[in-house]
Formats: structure tokens, C-alpha cells, sequence
């Protein structure tokens, strides 16, 4: 038999409580959104759809994808513009990114970096 | 498959008058961007709507961005086909420092638990290899714990989005750590004690395989590799003296595969990132170094859950496997028929904002709880006793501080037990990790 483990039970169910409260909280708290939509960007850029936009929508997808699998999240305010691009060069070979995958990618974060200035 | 350079088809495509590989795009966007700024000028100065020279303007700008978007893909295509040799190389790394102390006769050490070379090489824009060599515990001999080992080694053919190939060392896609175990990648001095004993990391096969995404939000990983030495199994450390390190026997080989969903890509969520996934292992365990097969008749089947979830400062994420190993009785070694653990772990980042200045600017520090409950003895075979040390919960908590978002120091504080009854010594570990 197991011996007791003090309040796991009870800590089990505050971290999950946690999770839940804490998260719609910030979630409710976030506003604006840290990795901003296609969209949300094109919409502030004053683009009106079509190929700008569906780049940027890649450029999204690819960050939350590919970027996350293998280091933490970085969100596209934590660099400015012209750092992300050094970066993006940097990983894209490392995450066998294609060469149009890599410039949709660092359009989207060079976009948000800027509109999160 | 589309093996075309892409610097060819996109020169060709803008300027058909340019000489092969003289993309001289820059000096049009510049001229663009003149152009741009010269109707500007009016346009502000007549402000009677609708003026199209407004439109014009933003026709341009749009333009201008596009073009932007071409040369980037062209430097870079360019470099990687055309610059020096030493340009197609890339190199990185990571590594570990940790000092472990244990509550009465548990040893005190300093470990340099891992130090690791990444090295890859791109041949083409759609052929490349990667790969990671690592040294465990700073000193390698035939009488001490370290080991050097190549952990990932493959090369990767990039044929379209949804399949492209990997051939090579892999890392087993099961669980969160065994694929992201760099140590800024994770909370903690040391790798949670699941991923240690039911999805043990790091465990690597060699194989051949597919991956690719299935529409922007559904990513997956296919492999046939090498399987697992059954014979190596046991009550307290369950699969994870199975891993073949050396020359993998081929004998019965295993295929492992896993599914990611990302329901954030289209809608942004409550401001975060949340990432679903669920793997999966099945696989004989008559396998062993330079095709030695230990003549063991079973298989081992794995089904597991994970999930990240960061939304604001808070970061979750949790793991959950279940395991089934058909002939436990005949492998012998007190294996259990069935193997079952878990965890969740919560953290919320907490540097101010106001501190992000000077040598801190990219420093951040967060703290987190985990909990982990696990048992290497889940299920036994008829007439085969449990082994109650294989039946463990751990509560962690600790905290990271993030020098550089790549550079971290960590400390924690580790609460055991197991249904042995008798008492593990608390762990306190500090550490320091990077990855470059």
C-alpha cells in the first residue's frame, strides 16, 4: 500500500483550478493578442487581403508550428524587426524550413514586431 | 517533386531580362519606394477624397512589401547554392551544469550532465542533414556512468508540405521531452522523472520515416525504426534500459508515430499558444547491439497524450502514457504487463517588465509547481510479484531565471514517494543550461 502524501489531492486540484482560473483570466486579460492574426496584422498594415495576407497567415502558421516544437514559444515582441531577421536566417536551416517557408515566416514577425511597438 | 532552385524561378519570374542569378531587385524597390514618395507629396496636398492617387499609392506600397518578400527568399536561397561552401554548415548546441543535493546518505554531487554538439549541412534548398552528438557526465570510461552518443544523425529530403522524408538517427516522437529537451525548453534542474522511466529520454531510433503537415493546424511524424531490447527491462527503470545505443538489431522493428494540433493557427485563442498531440509506439522487443537478438517473444505497444498550453505569463503543459508489454512473464526481470504515468506541471513567468533594462533587457524568471505520479508496475503478469519502488510520485517546485532567453539558472526542490514505504530523501538541485 502507499504511504499518504500530504494534500496531494487537494494540490492536485488547486494547480488544476489554477490552470483554469489563471488561464481565463489572462486569457480575458490578455487584450490584444500576442501572436496577432493575419488579419488583425493586414488589417493595421491597411492591407485589404489577397497575397500579403496569406503570407502573413503562413508566416503564423509556421511560427506556431514549427518554431514551438522544438524551443519555447518566442513571441514576436520579444525582437525587433531587424533581429528577426538574423534569427529567422539562423533557424531555418535548423528547422529544414524552405527557403519560401523561412520569408513567410519572417514577414509575420517583422509585422507583429512592429505593430507591438 | 519539384527540385527547380527556387532563386532560378523567382528571377525569372520578376526580371526575365536579368542575367541568370543577377537579381537586381533592389535598386526597382528602391526606385518603387522613390516613386512611392513622389506621389505622396501631392496627394497629401490636394486632400480631396477619394483621391486615386491614395490608391495608387497603397497599390505600390503592397507592391514594394512583395518585392521585399522576393529578395529575402532569393538572398537566402542564393546563399545557401552559391556562397562559400562553409556558409551551407550550421552549428549549435546545448548543455547542462547541475549540483544535486539529497536529504541524509543520498549523494551530494556536481554533475556536467550533458554537454552537446549540433552540426548540420544543407547539400540543396530541399536536401539536408542534422545531427547531434552528445557527452553525458563529463568522463567516459569503462567503469564510470558517462557515455558519449550520436542522439540524432539524418538527413531530411523536403519534397512538398505535407510528405517529406527523414532517413537516419531520430529522436522517438513520444511525449514533450524526448523531442524538446533543451534545457531552456523546460522547467526544472533535471528532466521530469516521467520522462526518465515511462517515455524514457532521450530515446532515439534508427530508421526511415515521413513528416509534413496536414493543412496549417495538423502536423505529424511516421517512422519505421529500430526496435527495443526486451531483455533489458525492469520493475523499477520499466523500458528504459531497452534503448539500443549502438548498432540497433533490426530484427523487429518498430513503427512510432505522432499527431499535432494547433487550434490556435486560425483563431488566436484566448492570447496564447496551445498545442495538442498524441503519439503512439508498437514495436517487437527481440532486438539487441550488432544484431545479438536476446530471443525474447514479445512487443510493446504505447499510447500517449501531451499537451503545452501558454497563455499570457502562465505556461502548462502535461503528459500522460500508457504501456503494454506482451511476454513481461518471459523477459523476466520483475517487467511489469502493463506500465501507466503522468504529469502536470504549471508556471508563471514573473519578471517585471520594469527590470527589462540594460544587462537585463532579455532576461525573464519564472516559477513552477509540477506533479508527477507513475508506476513502472502498473500491472503484472500472472504469478509475478509487484515491486512497490516502482510505484512513485514526485511534487516539484522551483523556479528559472532566464539570463538571455537561451542562458538559464534554475533551482528546485524534490518531495518523493513510493509505495514501498520507506522514505526517499528530498532533492535539492541547481543548475545552469544553454543552448546556442
Amino acid at each position: 500500500m502507499r504511504k499518504p502524501f500530504p494534500g496531494m489531492t487537494t494540490m492536485i486540484l488547486a494547480l488544476l483550478a489554477a490552470t483554469g482560473v489563471v488561464g481565463g483570466l489572462s486569457g480575458c486579460a490578455a487584450g490584444k493578442a500576442s501572436i496577432p492574426t493575419a488579419d488583425a496584422l493586414g488589417a493595421a498594415r491597411g492591407l485589404s487581403g489577397g497575397t500579403d495576407t496569406a503570407a502573413l497567415r503562413r508566416g503564423r502558421a509556421i511560427l506556431v508550428t514549427e518554431c514551438a516544437t522544438c524551443h519555447r514559444l518566442f513571441l514576436p515582441a520579444e525582437y525587433s524587426p531587424e533581429q528577426w531577421g538574423g534569427i529567422v536566417k539562423r533557424m531555418a536551416t535548423r528547422a529544414s524550413l524552405s527557403g519560401e517557408q523561412a520569408v513567410d515566416l519572417e514577414r509575420y514577425l517583422k509585422a507583429a514586431s512592429r505593430a507591438a511597438k | 517533386m519539384n527540385t527547380e532552385p527556387r532563386s532560378n524561378r523567382s528571377c525569372s519570374f520578376v526580371l526575365p531580362f536579368l542575367p541568370h542569378g543577377k537579381c537586381g531587385l533592389l535598386p526597382v524597390a528602391a526606385v518603387l519606394a522613390l516613386f512611392v514618395l513622389c506621389l505622396g507629396g501631392p496627394a497629401r496636398a490636394q486632400e480631396s477624397p477619394p483621391d486615386p492617387q491614395d490608391l495608387k499609392i497603397r497599390e505600390l506600397e503592397k507592391n514594394v512589401g512583395a518585392l521585399e518578400g522576393r529578395i529575402d527568399a532569393m538572398d537566402r536561397t542564393m546563399a545557401s547554392l552559391g556562397g562559400s561552401w562553409t556558409d551551407n554548415f550550421t552549428l549549435g548546441g546545448y548543455g547542462e551544469m547541475h549540483a544535486n543535493f539529497g536529504e541524509g546518505s543520498a549523494p551530494d554531487q556536481f554533475d556536467i550532465h550533458r554537454l552537446v554538439a549540433y552540426v548540420g549541412y544543407t547539400f540543396s534548398d530541399w536536401i539536408r542533414f542534422s545531427s547531434e552528438v552528445e557527452i553525458e557526465h563529463a568522463f567516459v570510461s569503462s567503469d564510470s556512468g558517462g557515455e558519449i552518443s550520436i542522439e540524432q544523425a539524418y538527413l531530411d529530403f523536403l519534397l512538398s508540405d505535407p510528405v517529406n522524408i527523414r532517413f537516419g538517427r531520430v529522436l522517438v516522437p513520444v511525449g514533450i521531452t524526448n523531442r524538446k529537451h533543451e534545457p531552456p525548453t523546460f522547467y526544472g534542474v533535471e528532466r521530469p522523472s516521467f520522462d526518465r522511466v515511462i517515455v524514457p529520454t532521450t530515446w532515439f531510433a534508427d530508421g526511415i520515416g515521413t513528416f509534413g503537415g496536414l493543412g496549417p493546424s495538423l502536423k505529424y511524424e511516421l517512422y519505421l525504426v529500430s526496435g527495443l531490447d526486451g531483455s533489458q527491462f525492469s520493475a523499477v527503470n520499466g523500458i528504459r534500459d531497452g534503448r539500443i545505443k549502438e548498432r540497433a538489431s533490426l530484427h523487429e522493428p518498430a513503427v512510432t508515430g505522432r499527431l499535432d494540433f494547433f487550434p490556435f493557427v486560425r483563431w488566436p485563442g484566448p492570447g496564447g499558444f496551445l498545442r495538442l498531440g498524441a503519439s503512439a509506439y508498437y514495436g517487437g522487443v527481440d532486438n539487441g547491439n550488432e544484431g545479438k537478438n536476446p530471443g525474447i517473444d514479445g512487443e510493446v505497444r504505447i499510447l500517449s497524450g501531451d499537451f503545452e498550453y501558454t497563455v499570457s505569463k502562465f505556461d502548462f503543459r502535461g503528459a500522460v502514457a500508457h504501456e503494454r508489454i506482451h511476454g513481461a512473464k518471459e523477459i523476466g526481470n520483475g517487467t511489469a504487463s502493463g506500465i501507466f504515468g503522468w504529469y502536470l506541471e504549471g508556471g508563471y513567468r514573473l519578471f517585471p517588465g520594469s527590470w527589462k533594462k540594460g544587462k537585463l533587457a532579455k532576461s525573464d524568471a519564472g516559477v513552477f509547481a509540477r506533479y508527477e505520479d507513475f508506476d513502472t508496475q502498473h500491472r503484472m503478469p500472472d504469478g509475478v510479484a509487484k515491486n512497490p519502488a516502482g510505484d512513485r510520485r514526485e511534487w516539484t517546485f522551483g523556479a528559472n531565471f532566464y539570463l538571455t532567453p537561451t542562458l538559464v539558472a534554475k533551482g528546485d526542490v524534490q518531495f518523493r514517494d513510493d509505495a514501498s514505504g520507506k522514505d526517499l530523501p528530498t532533492l535539492v538541485n541547481f543548475g545552469i543550461g544553454w543552448q546556442f
